[in-house]
């Protein structure tokens, strides 16, 4: 079968390959996805704790959060600028 | 998320392995790209960010700081490179 259908170049693709391979694709792509967000996440934290918390008191007092909040999206901001300026950069 | 079955995955053909190599081969590309991200966002942001955040966006010198710093950091890998080149090192 696959000798005769070959001549005619490729051959539809039987459901249970098709199905197994999408199946692994999303898992893969669903592991990297969680080691991008946990690598952000730590970095975030270690670079906002240093930016924010100088002294560290008895808990995050008010101006401890609202620093650390201001400072998550400062950083994620400088992430989106690093990609793209690295982006246009490799092209080069 | 559901696990694979190992054994269903014995029955991948040939050529879907294939497929999925050059596949996999893609996305680790894309995951040390963003890897590399991460490390310059990290490098530049305890070269550029000095003070405390006082606000919920980076400053016009901030943006700036960590362009150039990537910028920079592009022009020295060069160097280094054509140090190394010359055998200057």
């Amino acid at each position: 079968m696959s000798a005769i259908s070959s001549l005619f170049g490729k051959q539809p693709k039987d459901d249970e390959q098709t199905v197994l391979k999408q199946q692994l694709q999303e898992k893969i792509k669903q592991e990297f996805a969680v080691a991008n967000i946990s690598e952000l996440v730590n970095r975030l934290t270690e670079n906002c704790f240093n930016n924010c918390i100088t002294t560290p008191t008895g808990s995050l007092d008010t101006n401890d959060q609202n620093c650390i909040s201001q400072c998550a999206t400062k950083y994620t901001q400088a992430w989106n600028i690093i990609s793209k300026t690295y982006i246009q950069l490799a092209r080069h | 998320m559901s696990e694979l079955d190992p054994q269903a995955l014995a029955k991948l053909d040939q050529e879907t392995r294939q497929e999925l190599s050059q596949w996999a081969q893609k996305e680790t590309e894309k995951a040390q790209l963003q890897q590399n991200v991460h490390r310059f966002t990290d490098m530049c942001w305890k070269k550029c960010i000095t003070e405390p955040a006082t606000s919920g966006s980076l400053t016009s010198q901030e943006e700036s700081c960590i362009t150039n710093c990537l910028q920079r950091f592009f022009d020295t890998n060069s160097m280094v490179v054509q140090l190394v080149q010359r055998k200057a090192l």
